[in-house]
């Protein structure tokens, strides 16, 4: 083609374009048939009490609603287990409501054909007629689920009896069985207490993780913290490394398997002048001698002396044992151990409370459902109904098994790994979109309450079940009943608390059978080889929120990897592989291997390696436990090189704060000059501050998923992230400090004075507003990058791409502030929204914001409420005196960019 | 002369587009601005006539960001009786007992990256005519004001009201 036709083509092309061009018809102004209910303003947010279903704890939720759609979900202030807090997968479990991978609408699964649509009707009376026909020819028609409590297990019972199906017990992959079968044991006891952190003066964690993942991690981490605000000592020992080993006053690091020789020594070193332990039972445990138990446990003598003086002298001790120290060889006498230690300490019924119990009863893995199964197939399966599996897919054989089965129907709101199991697959509804009543723990008594309509076409699994026994009674009634029945405030405090009298416990002691089973221990070998961990993790907990986006996306705190399945070791075990950070390595223990990228993590001893709980299922269930939990410790056979390499996304540059005023300020300001080239600001009535205490802080992460719910902030994915694009607004930064411990602390913009970016800004997008914020306008912003150069905290992002949400993710959206477009720059705006918001309900009633009426979403949803937000002209406000305390300090304050946000240094 | 008919009929092409151009900008300008509606309804008889308060409709006004556009069942109140004859209460009618809305169409629009609040300037004393004009006398709903940055900040400087950029931009 000739030069002059090109262009000619191109013209009559483009400008055939342009005719066709219609300005779309979108600009609707629809209005309602029916003005909502009293109460409801359009365009005003409103709160709704629920309950977070994303893990047993079942926090109190207060949600709210924008536009008709939930868009936050914030702590209960006032609900007694989570008083206003939400844990990071709290936060991030609003997403599952939104989640583009939710069943539509009932469907039939045919192998190797596509899904064929079903409508209700069609799929409710498939099952009856299945469920008959079983019936009659006398197959078994049973049911498998996950915990439930309150309204559905009483639910669920009914049915079970009128349906005539046979109930599995609860299946779910943690449960901490083993510890319920030692107290099963002792006390005939088949439950979890709950453990009263803030009564004991002395705390001693053996493998748990009560700030992560063990039980109910909210209400732990704030008893945890107001135990340590009265003085109390914090004594942690766990193998592999924790968001608690990193937050504990003391951590001492135990081999593998070690926690029963030291729980041993405790327990006979109860001095005898007080008479509290038997000498029948001192006779018949097993003889250990000390040089045994120090090999067994990896401390030193000095360690060990001194760790008993604690416990022995301390008042109120409290002792958790779990997870890592249970879930391995020597997990039962390990469990037993500490029960008669809770015992003969007198914790029990004093920091060990089983008044109210976490509601654990009769609770099994998969790995232990496989027997049960198998028991019934030998009888013939008829119609399997699969209520919100968790974890079956880890364990092969269950499909097989189901196989058999004549109907496999699946009950979930998510699309899982059971749906290849299934025959028919029912959509169910969230607990955001249906009435419900749970158990928080066996005192509380939490609800759930529609926020919204149904995003699909699902129905709650109560109305599938009241359906399939002939009920006219819908699942909302039917719960609605239960709440009234709970007293006349419930709907409106989300919750109720019922009395519970301590029950009567007896050490039932069987002399004869705790001396052959203590003696059965198992000793780690003097070479003692190395040691996988596969231990329950903050984001991963039992993979039951694999799918939510959000929770790869903010990476973990402890390492800054967001995505990407890796192993980490000591650098002394890497540089006897001779591998570095991404080396993908294939460790094989006595049960299987796994194969993951490396990392390589300081605080790990040496010869062991640690992976996240849900890296490889096939291990946890092929391991031949003595115990009832999934094994999370597994002797190693052989480590190899695999020879590939998996970049990681490690979102930190270094955890060395390399002598700058980061974590401290050795800042001289009494010889500062104070002269500035800026100009002063004129602040009134509002200069809103940040305080930080870093004492306070864990590292949960809950502040970041907060800060990206409430802000709309882009998800970019593990490719963006190689190319350090992330876009969080909050980070958790993790400094390694002198002593080899651990100091989290969040970062973002600090609200700067005299800020750096504004005066470089050609186009005053970014300027000092009078509330003290440093603003960033998105609309006036040309993307030139300066600010972000010239930013000391590095807390500006920049959009590279516009990262579209696929439907109807996008639903989640907050309204209350805007979408940022490619090419500008963006970063913390100490939620402007809210303080748009608390302004105006201030200027309605013609006077300022009140101290504590307005906080940031990462202020609000802290578990230990490390964070304060506030006015900080206002004398008598909470931020003044922290920023005015003897702990606090600015980052790079010797910068002179004189900060807003101030952070109080550990307490030494 | 191949070569003059080529010119022309390049010359004459360019002259098409600039007056379709020119055209459609008119004919956008027009329309844009005063959209017609899906049913006669006259604010001149309503808000001027009637004398009906603002707020008798637009229930939100003094209570939320948003003003809102009534509810149908608002409308129905009075065209349950009254009115019937009328052309657009038929229409309305029709709607209404279709279970269906009027899908009327916006006049007055802001960009997304504006966070303008009603209630906030009601309260303030800003009367509804200096952003909407007279709609007593209106007919049919039309833009008066150019709802533009300048003219908003040029009226909160001359009130005293803030002009910080995150009063409006969030």
């Amino acid at each position: 083609m000739k030069r002059r036709d090109f262009i000619k083509t191109v013209g009559l092309a483009s400008s055939s374009l342009v005719g066709a061009c219609k300005v779309k018809d979108a600009n609707k102004l629809i209005p309602l048939l029916v003005p909502p209910e009293d109460g409801v303003i359009l365009g005003e947010a409103r709160y709704l009490q629920s309950y977070c279903s994303e893990c047993p704890a079942h926090c109190g939720m207060s949600v709210r609603i924008a536009d008709d759609r939930p868009v936050k979900l914030e702590g209960n202030i006032d609900h007694p287990i989570n008083r206003g807090a939400l844990c990071i997968r709290g936060q991030a479990s609003l997403e599952r409501r939104y989640h583009p991978g939710r069943y539509k609408s009932p469907f039939r699964r045919e192998k190797g054909k596509d899904r064929q649509p079903l409508t209700w009707d069609l799929a409710l009376e498939t099952i009856g007629k299945q469920l008959d026909d079983a019936r009659n020819k006398g197959l078994v028609n049973c049911l498998i689920g996950s915990r439930t409590t309150g309204a559905m297990s009483e639910l669920l019972a009914k049915s079970v009896a009128e349906l005539g199906l046979f109930a599995f017990p609860q299946v779910e992959p943690i449960n901490h069985g083993t510890t319920r079968k030692a107290y099963r044991f002792l006390f005939g006891l088949d439950d979890l207490p709950t453990l009263h952190f803030e009564r004991a003066d002395f705390i001693l964690t053996i493998g748990v993780d009560p700030l992560g993942t063990f039980l109910s991690p909210v209400l732990y981490s704030r008893t945890i913290q107001e135990a340590i605000d009265k003085g109390a000592k914090w004594q942690d020992l766990s193998t592999g490394f924790s968001l608690t080993g990193a937050n504990a006053e003391n951590r001492i690091s135990l081999y593998p398997g070690g926690a029963v020789f030291l729980l041993h020594h405790l327990l006979i070193s109860l001095p005898e002048n007080k008479n509290l332990i038997p000498i029948e039972l001192k006779k018949t445990l097993p003889n250990i001698d000390l040089e045994t138990i120090l090999r067994q446990t990896g401390l030193s003598p000095d360690k060990l002396a001194q760790l008993t003086t604690a416990l022995v002298s301390s008042k109120n001790p409290i002792l958790v044992v779990g997870e890592t120290a249970t879930a391995q060889e020597n997990g039962f006498c390990t469990a037993v151990y500490a029960g008669l230690i809770q015992w003969y300490y007198r914790m029990i019924s004093n920091t060990v409370d089983f008044s109210a119990t976490h509601r654990y009863s009769g609770l099994i893995t998969p790995r232990d459902l496989l027997p049960l199964l198998d028991e019934q197939t030998k009888k013939g399966l008829g119609v399997v109904i699969l209520h919100k599996p968790q974890g079956l897919q880890i364990v092969p054989e269950l499909g097989d098994l189901l196989g058999k089965a004549a109907l496999v129907v699946l009950l979930s709101d998510l699309g899982c790994p059971e749906e290849k199991l299934a025959d028919i697959v029912l959509p169910i509804t969230h607990s955001l979109e249906q009435w419900d009543l749970v158990e928080s723990d066996s005192r509380t008594k939490s609800i759930g309450q529609p926020t919204t309509r149904p995003l699909f076409d699902a129905r709650s699994s109560g109305d599938v079940f009241l359906e399939l026994s002939g009920k006219k009674q819908s699942y909302r009634d039917y719960v609605r009943e239960m709440i009234d029945n709970e007293g006349p405030d419930t709907l409106d405090s989300g919750y109720s608390l019922h009395d519970a009298s301590s029950p009567e416990l007896h050490l039932q002691l069987d002399l004869s059978s705790i001396g052959a089973l203590l003696a059965g221990l198992n000793q780690r070998p003097n070479s003692a080889g190395s040691y996988l961990v596969l231990a329950p993790s903050l984001r991963g907990y039992d993979g039951r929120s694999a799918d939510l986006a959000l929770l790869r996306e903010i990476p973990d705190p402890l390492t800054t990897i967001s995505y990407g399945k890796y192993i980490s070791c000591s650098p002394s075990s890497a540089e006897k592989l001779n591998a570095k950070n991404g080396d993908q390595i294939r460790i094989t223990t006595e049960v299987g291997s796994i194969t993951a990228a490396l990392f390589i993590q300081d605080q790990l001893d040496d010869d062991l390696f640690s992976g996240d709980f849900v890296s490889d299922g096939s291990l946890h269930y092929s391991s031949k436990g003595l115990n009832e939990d999934l094994e999370m410790i597994y002797r190693i056979k052989t480590i190899d090189l695999t020879g590939n390499h998996e970049p990681l996304p490690i979102l930190s540059g270094s955890t060395d704060p390399r002598g700058r005023e980061i974590l401290d300020d050795h800042h001289d300001h009494e010889q500062s000059s104070g002269v500035t080239l800026y100009e002063k600001h004129y602040h009134s009535p509002y200069r809103f501050a940040m305080a930080i205490d870093l004492d306070r802080c864990n590292g949960c992460s809950a502040c970041v998923a907060a800060c990206y719910v409430e802000n709309n902030i882009a998800i970019t994915g593990p490719v963006e992230h190689l190319k350090g694009r992330e876009m969080s607004w909050l980070r958790i930064e993790p400094y390694r400090k002198e002593d080899g411990s651990i100091e989290f602390l969040p970062m973002l913009c600090q609200h700067c004075d005299s800020a750096p970016c504004e005066s470089v800004c050609p186009v005053y997008a970014t300027y000092h507003n009078p509330d003290g914020l440093n603003a960033q306008v998105y609309n006036r912003c040309v993307g030139t990058r300066y600010c972000a150069n010239n930013c000391p905290y590095k807390v500006r992002r920049f959009n590279w791409f516009e990262h579209h949400r696929r439907h109807p993710h996008e639903l989640m959206d907050n309204p209350e502030l805007s979408k940022r477009p490619r090419g500008v720059m963006e970063k913390c705006t100490f939620c402007v929204q809210r303080i748009r918001a608390a302004r105006d309900l201030a200027k309605d009633h013609a006077r300022t914001i009140r101290d504590g009426e307005v906080t940031t979403a990462c202020a609000q949803t802290c578990p230990k409420s490390a964070i304060t937000f506030g006015n900080i002209l206002d004398k008598t406000s909470k931020i003044y005196a922290l920023a005015h305390d003897r702990r606090t300090y600015r980052v790079l304050s010797s910068l002179g960019t004189e900060p807003s946000v101030y952070y109080l240094k550990e307490k030494s | 002369m191949n070569r003059t008919l080529s010119t022309l009929a390049i010359v004459g092409f360019f002259i098409l587009s600039l007056i379709l151009t020119i055209g459609l900008y008119f004919h956008w300008q027009a329309t844009a601005k005063t959209p017609s509606q899906p049913l006669g309804f006259s604010h001149a008889w309503h808000a001027g006539k009637l004398q009906l308060p603002c707020t008798h409709c637009h229930v939100n006004v003094d209570k939320s960001r948003q003003a809102t556009v009534p509810a149908m069942s608002i409308c129905m109140k009075c065209h349950d009786k009254a009115g019937h004859d009328k052309e657009g209460v038929k229409q309305l009618l029709a709607y209404f007992h279709a279970g269906k809305q009027v899908p009327w169409n916006k006049v007055h629009d802001l960009p997304a990256h504006v966070y303008f609040s009603h209630k906030r300037h009601i309260k303030a004393g800003v009367s509804c005519t200096i952003c909407h004009g007279e709609v007593t006398t209106m007919e049919v709903i039309r833009p008066v004001r150019s709802l533009e940055m300048g003219w908003c900040v040029g009226c909160h400087r001359n009130n005293g009201a803030p002009t910080d950029c995150l009063i409006c931009h969030r």
